[in-house]
């Protein structure tokens, strides 16, 4: 009994603390005060302290206006239900706000309309960007009309076509050393950066590799990412595929499933999987796992923009880029276009309570200037990321960074964010990096000359909607890629090859709502981009 | 035969509350006015208020003891549940939930949600993913629970106890990148299987599967906990008396322990009934592939698709939510109108 | 029947219990024993990934043993501040919050336990509908934003205060395991419902009190969300997240991505260990009162 009482007491003892806990604990966390101005930005903690950046503290001086940055790592950011109801800041740097949310938090005032601060007193740089591209300017503007927020412009002519694919040379070798038939009509000399196979001499390829390399990848992709994905594989049939199967061909918004050559491209894809030349991987990896799955050279042939993330530093001189697949029914060779845009609508808001907007513009307006652009997304001078000295008034980007490797340096250095960095900055202004101007290379000389698709396909741009068109897309949209994308993978992983009669009942009949809707609210509104931007 | 004692000792056994309140109702009643002849309609017996009244000055102390976790539910509870009148709503994020400017949409989310051409393949997945799970996961615990108890060597006992609910702290991006590790593309099986492997997470018929045996293989442990606890109460004599009567262990099982715990059965056999239709989507969204959407795609998922991405309609989002909710209560109160006939056991 | 009659009638009964007792309790350890093997095989993985080089363990290479073996990952982890006070803050958070729980909990599950208690049909489906219907994310920060508790810690003790369903587990705890007579027998001696609850309920209902410390205590070491969507600053975090953050790769570009999602594969066995192994011990501390408190054998 006695063991009992002190249980009770303490369970009193305990409810007691309980009832007082939460009038005694009380905790508020005091703002930092005594700045013109603070600023939320998005970043992880790797990212140096923004207060410290040498680019920012440069703005601070010519602008003359005291920014103080806070800021909340991307999984704070995202679990955030309401983040311009965030007291005691001005304005949110990398926002990343969907079209919806801007022109919410834009008609309850919540973020300021900068349309009447863009003049040349306030924003003479952005005011001049927008007149010289009125694409841009299209762009920005909410269903309401008005703009509530900085863009990111980096155009460097690459997130279009975000893949290219390669191959492992020395395994072609290895084939042509065995005289195996697979390999027959290719020499050693064509073992290099351009080469061209058709579809059906590489799927022979392919096989080599599988039956002399039993543990390899033959064919390695990640399904579904905007890079590296199999949609120039598919595009090699005549159909401009992307990763959302939606494009511009002719000037008319369509969908890439409803051509038969896509579905013809799921049954080779059904047909390649069954002699596993694609492996099951390829439709579950994320990308990372496939970065870390390819490091040991077991990718026989892989999309993806670069060779030197995916393969190990010693294995690298094994792979050599192709020219597209060419389609051995017509001999033509077809790249799709991705609708990656190089114009990224909300990097930076205005919150509606900020004091003086005026202000904080003529600061944020200095972000357009090209080298502050250049630092702010490579990282600044004073760190090391551009040569001190200017060559032909151009920055020159450093790319010796010591132990450190180009990426890991740009991810602690550089604050991204509101950019403009268009052809023109590229060609007078600031240098490109070695990487992106080895890339827009290969590009140049072994795919888009190429290209079949080259004059009638499009990516679509950023269009301006409606709020009714919105309120279709979001409601339309959402189940529609994912529907394609589980139809398409499915019949690939099936024991029976696709067939017509299913692809035209079970994908194109049962999404066709769907996909007209979307079809017609994107070509509205790609008819009135085209009237903006033509008459401006 | 054994269900037959059984059934019978659970009746005698059940502290059947209601019935049990009510005989006592019946003996105050004769108490008060003698003869049971004169009981109904009786005009001088007092009336059900004052008898009421009497309960509330002599017991009414215990509300007490209710009444912190009822402030504590009505403020957290039912005080933010004026959210769900967004299903009625064409609701933006940032928009006040009630403002001069809401625009009313009437059951529009309903029948948007209704018509989706996948709308009962999502129903259908959200009823199969819960109704397996319920009839692999709720007598396995138990089972555990009982053979558990049944052994006498209590360090075996605890030691492999506390093994069995280890795996519940396994977070669910782990497990699910564990299971991946397994039966995924690249992962031990499929390397063993050969070629591309069993893609068992590309395969739609193996997603249920998949998905109830991983979360019963961390959770039946766990589970178990409250029926352990259940059993430790039992008398050790009813044991004996048993024993005596010649009844082995395995007998045993039936005729005590299993209606010592049957009261805990059948409560939260009547809550996981009431649960049928609600599967959450943290792990289902981990798991799903392109391939096994057509099984894995259900109304949770769907929820989370049009409530919680940035671009999404939160209206369509809660609307198919709260529809979930009202056939989970109605599965509820099936449930438990079917305890209280056939058990005497109701939850309220 | 008094003890030594039970002794002889127990040794009459032995062999032909050993007899039959046998081939249930062999098959009984057999089932016991499989679900054992199954349960280990992955936990055993765990922690060989945990000290196993992590591009080994993500090329499939680790599964009996570990490759190349190393500790980095643990002292990676435990040479991070924010790891200690990630520990420090979920203590807190852990003893705080389940003392209010069960101040909460145990005396809700008594009363509605009573069939005397006034308003009981209508405080039954008050409490019912909370387990189906809820207002949604939006409304609840609203209101833990009025009460003050938007970006405080406190939230991270008084979120979740009630759950029903615990509430339902102690209410048929008490409706089976509470004798009518005792209860009775102190009501003659003219005890109230206050010290009746302390006196006698209480004492009788350690068990269930140990079970609710276990699943309250768990849910809180648990939760790292909470910490998230009420913008918790990061000093007061949990341990949960701090780990969960130390997870979350960055979408580094290029040459980063690889090695990152390296360091986070083994991030995520190392924490899974050190956010496990202190709760795993609080099984056997409140395992000691399954079965104490029931009056065994009386009333009977």
């Amino acid at each position: 009994m006695k063991k009992s009482k002190i249980f009770t007491a303490l369970m009193a003892a305990v409810m007691c603390a309980a009832a007082v806990f939460p009038l005694a604990a009380c905790y508020y966390k005091d703002e930092d005060e005594g700045h013109e101005f603070t600023v939320l930005t998005v970043k992880e903690e790797t990212v140096k302290d923004y207060n410290t950046m040498p680019v920012f503290r440069s703005l601070a001086k010519e602008t003359g206006r005291d920014v103080y940055w806070i800021y909340n790592t991307s999984m704070q950011y995202q679990n955030n239900s309401d983040p311009v109801g965030i007291k005691g800041i001005d304005a949110i740097y990398h926002a990343g706000f969907s079209n919806l949310q801007l022109y919410n938090y834009g008609r309850r005032g919540k973020i300021a309309a900068l349309d009447s601060y863009i003049t040349e007193k306030t924003m003479p740089n952005f005011k001049r960007i927008l007149d010289a591209r009125p694409d841009i300017r299209e762009a920005l503007k909410s269903p309401d009309g008005h703009i509530y927020s900085l863009p990111r412009v980096e155009e460097m002519g690459l997130k279009a076509y975000p893949n290219l694919l390669f191959i492992n040379k020395v395994w072609i070798e290895e084939l042509i050393d065995a005289n195996d038939p697979a390999a027959s009509g290719i020499e050693k000399e064509d073992l290099q950066d351009g080469l061209r196979l058709t579809r059906s001499q590489y799927k022979g390829i392919l096989q080599g590799f599988k039956a002399n390399h039993g543990s390899c990848v033959p064919l390695a992709f990640v399904h579904g990412n905007w890079q590296g994905n199999e949609s120039d594989f598919i595009s090699s049939f005549g159909v401009p595929e992307n990763a959302e199967h939606k494009t511009i061909l002719n000037g008319q918004i369509t969908f890439t499933v409803e051509s038969e050559a896509w579905f013809n491209a799921v049954k080779e894809m059904h047909e390649w999987y069954g002699a596993e030349l694609i492996t099951s991987s390829a439709f579950t990896q994320t990308q990372d796992e496939f970065l870390a799955r390819g490091q040991d050279g077991r990718y026989g042939s892989f999309y993806w923009w670069e060779k030197d993330t995916v393969v190990s530093k010693d294995l690298r001189d094994d792979y050599i880029v192709m020219q597209p697949l060419v389609d051995d029914a017509t001999g033509k060779q077809y790249v799709g276009l991705s609708n990656e845009l190089e114009v990224e609508k909300s990097e930076c808001v205005i919150l509606g309570s900020c004091k003086d907007k005026a202000g904080l513009l003529k600061y944020f307006d200095k972000f357009f200037e090209p080298d502050y652009s250049a630092q702010l997304n490579y990282g600044s001078i004073e760190s090391g990321a551009f040569l001190r000295q200017k060559v032909d008034g151009k920055l020159i980007p450093n790319d010796d960074h010591g132990r450190q490797s180009a990426d890991d340096f740009r991810m602690k250095n550089a604050p991204y964010g509101v950019v403009y960095l268009t052809q023109e900055v590229w060609e007078n202004s600031v240098e490109m990096e070695s990487r992106a101007k080895l890339r827009l290379e290969r590009l140049e000389s072994y795919v888009k000359p190429y290209n079949e698709f080259k004059d009638s396909v499009r990516s679509i741009p950023n269009l301006n909607y409606t709020k009714e068109e919105l309120d279709i897309l979001s409601r339309y949209e959402t189940m529609l890629g994912k529907n394609i994308n589980s139809w398409m993978v499915n019949k690939i992983i099936a024991s029976s090859a696709p067939s017509l009669s299913d692809w035209q009942n079970n994908l194109l009949k049962s999404n066709k709502t769907a996909m007209d809707e979307v079809k017609r609210v994107n070509q509205a509104a790609y008819e009135r981009y085209l009237a903006a931007t033509a008459s401006a | 035969m054994q269900n037959h004692s059984n059934t019978a000792v659970l009746t005698a056994e059940l502290p059947a509350d209601a019935a049990e309140n009510e005989k006592l109702i019946e003996q105050a009643y004769e108490a008060l006015d003698g003869t049971e002849e004169n009981k109904p309609e009786n005009r001088n017996k007092p009336s059900k208020w004052d008898r009421w009244k009497a309960n509330f000055k002599r017991r009414g102390w215990i509300l007490l003891f209710i009444l912190p976790a009822l402030i504590y539910v009505i403020i957290f509870c039912y005080a933010p549940m004026y959210g769900i009148l967004i299903a009625f709503q064409d609701y933006g994020q940032g928009d006040p939930i009630i403002g001069a400017d809401t625009v009313w949409v009437g059951f529009d989310n309903f029948s948007i949600f209704f018509s989706d051409p996948n709308f009962w393949s999502y129903f259908t997945n959200t009823f199969l993913l819960c109704f397996f799970g319920f009839v692999v996961g709720f007598p396995l615990p138990i089972i555990v629970a009982l053979l558990l108890n049944s052994l006498r060597a209590k360090k075996v006992k605890k030691g492999l106890q506390i093994l069995y609910y280890a795996p519940h702290f396994i977070s669910l991006v782990v497990m699910v990148g564990m299971l991946k590790m397994i039966f995924g593309s690249d992962g031990l099986l499929d390397k063993w299987a050969g070629g591309n492997g069993l893609e068992l997470f590309l395969k739609p018929e193996a997603f249920r599967p998949l998905f109830i045996f991983s979360g019963n293989w961390q959770d039946f442990g766990w589970s178990a906990i409250i029926y352990l606890a259940a059993l430790s109460g039992v008398d050790p004599a009813l044991h004996e008396a048993a024993k005596v009567d010649g009844a082995s262990r395995f007998r045993r099982i039936f005729s005590v322990d299993l209606p010592a715990i049957a009261p805990t059965i059948v409560m939260l056999m009547i809550l996981s009934i009431g649960n049928l239709m609600s599967c959450g989507y943290e792990k289902v969204i981990l798991m799903q592939t392109d391939g096994n959407r057509v099984t894995s795609e259900i109304i949770s998922t769907f929820v989370y698709n049009f409530g919680l991405g940035a671009d999404g309609k939160p209206g369509l989002g809660t609307a198919a939510g709260l529809f979930n909710s009202v056939i989970n209560v109605a599965l509820l109160i099936i449930a438990n109108f079917t305890s209280k006939k056939l058990a005497n056991q109701s939850m309220w | 029947m008094d003890a030594k009659e039970l002794k002889t009638l127990k040794k009459k009964n032995k062999i032909r219990e050993s007899k039959t007792d046998y081939i249930y309790y062999a098959v009984c350890g057999f089932i016991l024993f499989l679900l054992a093997v199954i349960i280990i095989y992955p936990l055993y993985y765990i922690v060989i990934a945990s000290v196993s080089d992590p591009s080994a363990v993500v090329n499939g290479e680790v599964w009996l043993y570990p490759v190349r073996l190393t500790f980095s990952g643990y002292a990676n982890l435990f040479n991070r501040p924010d790891v200690w006070r990630g520990y420090f803050n979920t203590l807190v958070y852990t003893l705080a919050g389940t003392a209010f729980n069960i101040a909460l909990t145990i005396p809700a599950g008594w009363a509605l336990s009573r069939d005397y208690l006034p308003f009981r049909r209508v405080i039954m489906p008050l409490l019912i509908i909370t387990m189906f219907f809820g207002g949604g994310l939006v409304p609840y920060i609203a209101v833990c934003t009025a009460l003050g508790l938007y970006q405080n810690p406190l939230i991270m003790v008084l979120g979740g205060g009630v759950s029903v369903y615990n509430v339902f587990m102690c209410k048929s705890f008490f409706q089976t395991n509470v004798p009518k007579e005792v209860l009775e027998a102190a009501q003659i001696d003219g005890a109230g419902e206050v010290r009746t609850f302390f006196d006698i309920v209480l004492p009788l209902a350690k068990s269930i009190i140990s079970v609710m410390v276990l699943f309250y205590a768990v849910g809180h070491w648990n939760n790292y969300i909470d910490a998230l969507i009420f913008q918790v600053d990061t000093d007061y975090w949990p341990l949960q997240t701090v780990l969960k953050a130390l997870l979350e790769v960055s979408a580094g570009e290029g040459e980063v991505a690889a090695e990152q999602f390296l360091i986070a594969k083994q991030v995520q066995f190392t924490s899974i260990i050190i956010a496990t192994v202190p709760i795993l011990i609080l099984y056997p501390m409140i395992e000691k009162h399954f079965g104490q408190g029931v009056l065994v054998g009386s009333f009977k």
